[in-house]
């Protein structure tokens, strides 16, 4: 009967650790019937087949593993967790067991003899329930604080292969207390401390591993914003270049008419006016409309990024048309919004300049709890639509293609957008469909 | 019998348009009448307070009142969703995505002569007479959505088909000459669509009119357009299944 508890308590005790460790709810009934159950195999088979039950502790290890598996359809994790939980399980076994025998003077240490000291044995429990805990919580609170920094981790690499070498030492050590060495205490107390060195070992190895890595990472991440920081004051630069050329040319234009108002030549003024003037003021008319609409886009970088394409398309000879009544604002990442509406824009520019009518129109609108972003353009061809969202695919050169992609990638972090696409009319529409976040 | 209303706030106009829709009705024998010529938002709105048939709507943009013609349209469609909505406008107000995506706006007429006006006039009504055909209930093979998030109608005949996609609850609609997205899980799409629609796989609904080719070694399906679709081993049997049904003699 003690023995039947001392199973089921250590079954339970594993699956306690191990559920701590998954961040797994509990559930009362099911632990305890899968428990219970568990653990009548074992003291069955045990029982009928006369095997050591130490070594049958695999029938709770693939157990657990098959009902975590069934919860949560991880495999990694629920691996290593497991593994963690029994290295601390048996860990916080032996020591609980080794100081208690020491203190109640059992020389030679052994779980049968002090199996008959009933009040012993309890109070070893207990005290092996309290440091398993102790020790699951410091691991916990350790990876927690890491767990971001582990899903970055390429479990492929050198560190499973360390950890399955480190569980692999640990299990042997495990096997020889039972084993080999005679049961005294010394022996038992050095090769306990081994062990609690190989499992630190392997806490601080994964820390330097972390620590290591996530440098590289945020180095990554420093050297992304550095470059978005770059695109940003280039796009600043060519809207400066642009006034800056508008500048010129007006000054350019004074400098014409004092010449005709010089030579008192009002015949010449007025050509001149007429033809150069008057169609230069309405070239710019056409760009000031369309930027006069952009009033309504509340997010400033938007707003600055649209104005900067309607006048690159307007040198390209494609016409713009912005379409807004409304005040419209996306509930989005402003860099994400940026770089999927610059990606839209430049696409639709680029498609419309091939085509014969040369037209793009963007608008926004507010329907119900949605913003909607809308870029449409003529095209000269139309290509089957699923191509637009195949990797690489591009009607272009090899360069380009990518800008969808990134789109995609983008937006898979975005569960309230949605991005539709259609062909209609000799014209290509994206939208961009962003629901107010709940 | 579809009621048309038409609502501008200058006589000359409303008098045009009118007489050019009222003609046209009767050329045509058409099952329409116009039911209000009305000079302000409000006399339009109070005039179909209640109502809840779908009519035909002449908006001008620019009414010159508190509520311009988007934001009637706006009201209108809290109370005649599906109704066809048309904006008569100037060229320079000219708002046409605004039209279609805020308003589900049918389409718009560019004011101008008499002859371009009733030219555009009658392409709406021609429209409108074509839509109400197709959506006659024998005809009408079309997956419907209307969510307070998004509305979503397409043929069954121009539907690929459907996906789970990149992100959680996410589905994506490949069509002909589109790709839809929204919110939602394909059992429930998989439930309203009909038996040529089949599960192949635990994220994919195929439409079986376009499956050109099953690759049964990489349970795969190539579709007539180029795509392809997976499918597992359950979805395949029910695919060669439903086939069978809908084409017995193949």
């Amino acid at each position: 009967m003690v023995h039947f508890f001392q199973l089921l308590s250590s079954a339970g005790l594993l699956l306690a650790l191990s559920k701590l460790f998954l961040k797994e709810r509990f559930k009362l009934l099911l632990d305890v019937s899968i428990t219970v159950a568990l653990t009548m195999i074992i003291t069955l088979v045990s029982y009928f087949f006369n095997v050591n039950e130490s070594s049958l502790g695999i029938v709770y290890l693939v157990g657990l593993f098959v009902y975590f598996y069934t919860i949560n359809k991880k495999v990694v994790i629920n691996i290593l967790c497991l593994s963690a939980s029994m290295i601390i399980a048996i860990l916080a076994d032996m020591l609980s067991i080794t100081l208690i025998s020491m203190v109640v003077g059992i020389s030679s240490v052994g779980t049968d003899k002090l199996r008959s000291e009933p009040s012993a044995y309890f109070a070893s429990f207990l005290f092996m329930v309290a440091i398993a805990l102790g020790m699951a919580l410091l691991v916990s609170v350790f990876f927690s604080k890491s767990r971001e920094r582990i899903k970055l981790f390429n479990w492929n690499e050198l560190p499973t292969l360390l950890g399955v070498i480190a569980v692999a030492a640990f299990l042997f050590l495990y096997w020889l207390t039972f084993t080999v060495v005679s049961y005294t205490t010394i022996s038992r107390a050095i090769l306990l401390i081994i062990m609690m060195v190989i499992v630190g070992a392997i806490l601080v190895a994964s820390l330097f591993f972390i620590k290591s890595k996530t440098s590289v990472i945020e180095l990554k991440s420093k050297e992304n914003e550095l470059t978005q920081l770059k695109m940003y004051t280039n796009e600043i630069e060519s809207m400066q270049q642009e006034i800056r050329k508008f500048k010129h040319d007006y000054m350019n234009i004074l400098a014409s008419l004092s010449g005709y108002i010089e030579q008192g030549n009002m015949a010449g003024l007025k050509k001149y006016f007429d033809e150069k003037i008057m169609t230069f003021s309405v070239q710019k008319d056409g760009i000031d409309k369309t930027v006069d609409r952009l009033i309504y886009v509340e997010q400033e970088e938007l707003k600055g990024l649209l104005a900067m394409k309607a006048i690159r398309a307007q040198e390209a000879g494609v016409k713009v048309e912005i379409d807004m009544v409304e005040k419209v604002r996306f509930h989005m990442d402003i860099v994400d919004l940026c770089r999927i509406v610059g990606i839209f824009v430049d696409n639709a520019i680029e498609a419309a300049a091939l085509s014969t009518e040369k037209t793009i129109a963007i608008g926004m609108v507010n329907v119900a709890e949605r913003s909607l972003l809308i870029v449409t353009n003529t095209v000269a061809d139309m290509v089957p639509i699923f191509k637009l969202r195949e990797k690489g695919f591009t009607t272009k050169g090899n360069s380009h293609g990518l800008g969808l992609e990134i789109v995609r990638s983008i937006l898979k972090s975005y569960p309230n957008v949605n991005n539709d696409m259609k062909f209609e009319n000799q014209m290509f529409t994206q939208v961009l469909e962003v629901r107010e976040a709940q | 019998m579809i009621s048309i209303y038409l609502c501008e706030d200058q006589d000359l106009q409303l008098e045009q348009i009118s007489q050019i829709i009222e003609n046209h009705i009767l050329i045509e024998n058409l099952d329409m009448s116009i039911a209000l010529k009305a000079k302000s938002p409000t006399q339009l709105l109070s005039a179909i307070e209640g109502n809840k048939t779908s009519n035909i709507y002449f908006l001008d943009v620019d009414l010159r009142s508190s509520m311009n013609g988007i934001e009637l349209a706006e009201a209108i469609r809290k109370s005649d969703p599906r109704g066809f909505i048309i904006f008569v406008t100037t060229h320079s107000e000219m708002s046409h995505l605004t039209f279609k995506y805020k308003v589900e706006a049918l389409d718009f007429i560019i004011k101008g002569d008499l002859s371009t006006l009733k030219r555009q006039v009658i392409s709406c009504l021609d429209n409108i007479t074509q839509k109400l055909a197709l959506a006659s209930p024998e005809l009408q093979k079309r997956f419907n959505l209307r969510t307070k998030d998004k509305t979503v109608n397409v043929a069954y005949d121009d539907i690929y088909f459907f996906e789970t996609a990149y992100a959680a609850h996410k589905i994506v609609m490949h069509c002909k000459s589109q790709i839809i997205e929204f919110n939602g899980n394909l059992s429930d799409i998989v439930d309203q669509l009909d038996d040529y629609f089949v599960r192949c796989h635990r994220s994919f609904i195929v439409n079986l009119t376009y499956v050109n080719q099953i690759d049964h070694t990489k349970k795969m399906l190539h579709l007539k357009n180029g795509q392809t679709c997976i499918a597992s081993t359950k979805g395949l049997r029910l695919l060669k299944q439903r086939l069978n049904e809908i084409f017995p003699d193949r």
